[in-house]
């Protein structure tokens, strides 16, 4: 037994028992009674006096009474408490999705008490915790619990295991939409560490914790759920939030190209998906710069609805042209007042920071027997550069070193690679890279397999823009330097031959790369046409479809990365709602921030100097313009589903499993405390009646 | 037990004595186990050869007796001069003592008024039967008195006879009020002054609650022992007998202002019973040791009842 605040009791005691005492000493006062004589009455109390052998304790019960209660009050002052078997009442989990289609408003949103999702959904956690069993005092606190946890693309404890109703209200509650995209995963990873924490057992190790009932109130839109990790002791109560036909026209896709040849045509490539099952003709506005620019109208095939109420959205698109020259801020949005057939507004618009358009300048560091040819490829009138500057590894690693690499667009390594700093995060310094026959150091996650034997490039993703006009079928790899993609490598195969990849496309903290881990001296490829048109596509994909295709969107949910330029200091950020937030930034020029919640454009601005991309304001501050957009197909598809597949994994459960807690005394000792006063009370009667 | 509150003070004879009681003890006279000389000529029988008409015995002639009284009858057949002895018939004395100390004031009903009605019924009887009447209290002071006023030791009316003093009687009972205790009036004293005071033999009927410190031993004895005929009737109020006390109490002798502190408790209450019991066969074995004539009432009797029934069986009445 273990005493929560002895200290307290201790003082208390000190002055409660010597007061009883005294109080005692002192007596009540008595009543006074005028007699026709005493005499009697003193005999009786002598006599009962001298007969009762006990009489000093009788005369004292009442006293040894109350100093029971006091001990016992004092006892409970002191909060004494025990370890036992807990066995706890009901834990809920309560998951709930803020995603993005849950800001949908089903039905009329004019209609007095419409609500979103969202709003509906804390309704019924509300509910729920509101029938939660309470606690009883003697039971040792065995009420329901429930945690709240609130997920979009990724998931937060909003609220630890509690039986405190108000708390768990207040969580729910403060819950509030977000406009990033739902991913479930992580929610059922935080939902099982917490409700489930494993514990040590004598003889058994370390085991899985009990059971818990999850409760997930979301639309169903959860494209992870079927690799969601829940054991199968785990209860899942899906509670299905908004309606089955709900009807959602949104933007699906953004992207920006420049012509090399021609920087100043800019493409807006712009796709659209619709749920309606008839065909939609609706009309889309470009706005560069929140004006106006373009009305184009498109056409949206019907929706296809499987019988098990699957949904395949008709998708729709449309080029926006514009000679441009400048920077700016694209919007692409599709008009308001579709009222009840377009419940979702976040995906409605649609941003895209363009900069400015630019010749390229490439640097190139060489070190194999294929640089004459990689200068050939990369020559400058031909491929509209501004300049072509060759750097040896020693200027390279000083330009690295004072930051100056940035005046380069991109940047080809040919043979090495530079090493990093130990503890880096990233294996480039920042920038963007073309590296060919090298393999960058540990931290990218690829390791070098040693060379291999003779093979050919069997597959390679003919969608990306670097590899879109490339046939990689005559090329011949005679010793390949094979390379294993690691587990936690965010490297994505472009081409692989049949020993291992042969392209990759990397992104780091502050680096973007292609990487060629094959020597192309050792192949066919630098005399093939292929060769040539994969360098002029990398460098200009590096270089300008970077900064405009989906990679240079925001997506919701996810955290905002930028690399400033050195010196930047004062670094603020404002949000699409109008809240400005201090950013400190890491000495490499880094700032974070978010993961960020809601779409439209952010602006970074700081005093200091000015990169490529930024813009120098009147006040002398740096702005740079940064646009998020939802751009999620899976996440625009906003019926409800009315099922949830999950793919549980088979986990020995195991039944009544108690949780050893401690459990407090002082709920007993204040009974003790009122039956003894009680005692008290029945004595006292006995001694003054008959 | 307690002080009555606000006790009532007779103030006239009918609040003593009623009709009904007067009609019923009409009847009555005193009986006493001895034969007293009295002083006046009376109804009683008396040990001394006296003048009354019923012949009683012949006795010499000698020089100096009366020669009325000399039986010429027998002087004309004997030639000898006899003197003819008569029965002498003469009063009894009656001496009704109440104990008027502060502990009489107490009770409900107030044992003091009890034995005021008590007195003044037996006083009738002996005025009726021509009895020389004295009533004596010990103790308590005349009510027109100042309240500071020291209690009289004793106070007493004497040698009323004959039934127009019954007023007499009346008036003196209405005029005391109890007070003074054991300090004051000790009842030892008290007894002994009767007892001096005392003129002629006859019969005492002592009315108290004899619940006394220094204890009623000295003073029973000193008046038994000049010869009366004592009555000693014990008067305890209902709440001595059975007390409705609860409580942390401080208890107060009304007399001599002693405290006791007390709980009360059942087994106090049991005790306190068990004491006053031990305590009055104490006192009867003791009163029936000297040949005291004793009688333990409550205060609530009935005064007729006691007059026609206790009284009567215990011989102080015919």
């Amino acid at each position: 037994m273990t005493w929560a605040t002895p200290l307290i009791a201790g003082i208390a005691a000190a002055i409660a028992i010597p007061l009883l005492l005294l109080l005692y000493f002192l007596k009540l006062k008595r009543r006074e009674m005028a007699v026709s004589s005493t005499l009697l009455w003193k005999k009786a109390i002598e006599d009962l006096q001298a007969n009762a052998p006990f009489q000093k304790l009788r005369r004292n019960i009442l006293l040894i009474l109350q100093m029971l209660a006091l001990l016992l009050l004092l006892a409970a002052i002191g909060q004494p408490r025990m370890q036992a078997d807990q066995a706890k009442g009901v834990k809920h989990v309560l998951v709930i999705d803020r995603s993005a289609s849950m800001q949908s408003m089903d039905g009329d949103p004019e209609k007095p008490g419409a609500m979103t999702r969202l709003e509906a959904a804390q309704r019924d956690a509300i509910a729920l915790v509101e029938s939660m069993a309470e606690p009883g005092l003697f039971d040792g606190g065995r009420g329901d619990e429930a945690m709240v946890i609130a997920f979009d693309t990724t998931a937060e404890v909003r609220q630890q295991f509690t039986a405190d109703k108000e708390l768990l209200k207040a969580a729910i509650e403060g819950i509030e939409t977000s406009d990033a995209p739902s991913r479930i995963a992580e929610a059922f990873v935080l939902a099982t560490a917490h409700a489930k924490p494993p514990e040590v057992v004598e003889d058994v190790g370390l085991v899985q914790g009990f059971g818990a009932s999850i409760e997930l109130w979301s639309d169903g839109r959860l494209p992870d759920a079927g690799d969601a990790d829940l054991a199968s002791a785990d209860e899942l109560v899906y509670h299905a939030v908004g309606s089955t036909d709900a009807i959602n026209i949104g933007i699906t896709e953004l992207r920006a190209q420049r012509q090399p040849d021609n920087p100043t045509a800019l493409s807006i490539f712009t796709g659209l998906q619709s749920t309606d099952t008839i065909a939609r003709q609706i009309d889309v506005e470009l706005l560069i710069n929140g004006k106006v620019s373009a009305v184009r109208s498109v056409s949206l095939a019907p929706a296809e609805r499987s019988a098990t109420g699957q949904i395949k959205p008709g998708v729709g698109g449309v080029v926006f042209e514009a000679e441009r020259t400048q920077g700016g801020l694209i919007t692409v949005r599709i008009p308001s007042g579709l009222a009840g057939q377009n419940v979702l507004r976040v995906d409605d618009s649609a941003w895209l920071v363009v900069p400015p358009a630019k010749r390229l300048r490439v640097a190139l560091v060489s070190r194999s027997l294929a640089g004459e040819a990689i200068r050939f490829a990369l020559d400058p009138e031909t491929l509209g550069l501004k300049e072509l500057v060759e750097l040896s590894p020693e200027e390279f690693q000083a330009a690295a070193a004072d930051k100056s690499l940035g005046r380069f667009d991109v940047v080809v390594l040919d043979g090495w690679v530079p090493a990093m700093p130990k503890g880096s995060q990233d294996w480039l310094p920042p920038g963007a890279y073309l590296i060919l026959g090298a393999v960058p150091g540990a931290p990218s996650g690829l390791v070098n397999k040693g060379k291999g034997e003779v093979s050919l490039i069997v597959d390679w993703d003919r969608e990306h823009p670097v590899l879109e006009s490339v046939s990689l079928d005559s090329v011949v790899l005679y010793e390949p330097r094979q390379v294993e993609v690691g587990p936690d490598s965010l490297a994505r195969v472009l081409a692989s031959s049949d020993s291992g990849p042969v392209i990759l496309e990397m992104v780091g903290p502050e680096s973007r790369s292609i990487v060629v881990p094959i020597d192309v001296a050792s192949s066919n490829w630098p005399f093939d046409v292929s060769f040539v048109v994969f360098l002029a596509s990398s460098v200009r994909h590096l270089g300008l479809d970077a900064s405009l295709g989906p990679a240079s969107v925001l997506i919701p949910g996810r955290v905002l990365s930028q690399t400033l330029p050195a010196g930047a200091r004062d670094v603020r950020l404002l949000d699409p709602s109008g809240k400005e937030s201090k950013l400190v930034p890491s000495s490499g020029g880094a700032v974070v921030y978010g993961p960020i919640r809601q779409v439209g454009t952010y602006t970074i601005s700081w005093q200091g100097e000015a990169g490529s991309r930024d813009e120098q304001g009147d006040s002398g501050r740096v702005h740079r313009q940064l646009a998020a957009s939802l751009l999620d197909s899976e996440e625009s598809v906003v019926s409800t589903s009315t099922t949830l597949t999950l793919a549980p994994r088979v986990v020995q459960a195991r039944q009544g499993q108690s949780q050893r807690a401690m459990v407090a005394i002082w709920p007993w000792l204040m009974l003790g405390v009122v039956a003894m006063v009680l005692v008290e009370w029945f004595v006292y009667n006995r001694k003054v009646h008959v | 037990m307690q002080v009555t509150p606000n006790p009532t003070r007779p103030e006239t004879i009918d609040d003593l004595l009623d009709s009904e009681l007067i009609a019923r003890v009409g009847q009555l006279d005193y009986t006493s186990r001895k034969i007293f000389a009295g002083k006046l000529k009376g109804e009683r029988r008396s040990k001394k050869r006296g003048e009354s008409v019923e012949f009683a015995d012949h006795r010499p002639y000698v020089e100096g007796d009366d020669l009325r009284h000399i039986d010429w009858n027998i002087y004309g057949r004997l030639d000898r001069l006899f003197m003819k002895l008569f029965m002498e018939e003469e009063d009894l004395s009656l001496h009704l003592v109440i104990d008027a100390s502060a502990s009489s004031d107490c009770g409900e009903p107030n044992k003091f008024l009890f034995m005021q009605q008590l007195t003044m019924a037996l006083g009738y009887i002996g005025l009726i039967n021509h009895n020389r009447i004295a009533v004596t209290t010990i103790g308590g002071r005349r009510i027109e008195s100042d309240e500071d006023a020291v209690p009289a030791l004793v106070s007493s009316v004497r040698d009323l006879r004959g039934r127009r003093r019954t007023q007499d009687i009346a008036r003196f009972l209405c005029s005391m009020e109890p007070a003074g205790g054991s300090d004051d009036v000790p009842f030892d004293e008290a007894c002994k002054r009767i007892a001096m005071q005392r003129r002629g033999k006859g019969i005492m009927v002592l009315l108290s609650d004899f619940l006394i410190k220094e204890g009623y031993e000295t003073g029973l004895r000193l008046l038994v022992g000049r010869g009366y005929d004592l009555m000693a009737i014990q008067v305890l109020s209902p709440q001595e007998v059975e007390p409705v006390i609860t409580g942390d109490l401080r208890l107060r002798d009304v007399e001599d202002a002693d405290l006791a502190e007390v709980t009360i408790s059942a087994p106090l209450l049991k005790k306190y019973k068990a004491t006053l019991g031990a305590y009055c066969d104490r006192w009867q074995t003791f009163c029936a040791r000297r040949e005291i004539g004793n009688l333990t009432v409550q205060s609530d009797t009935k005064i007729d009842t006691l007059i026609l029934e206790y009284l009567r069986r215990k011989g102080l009445l015919r």
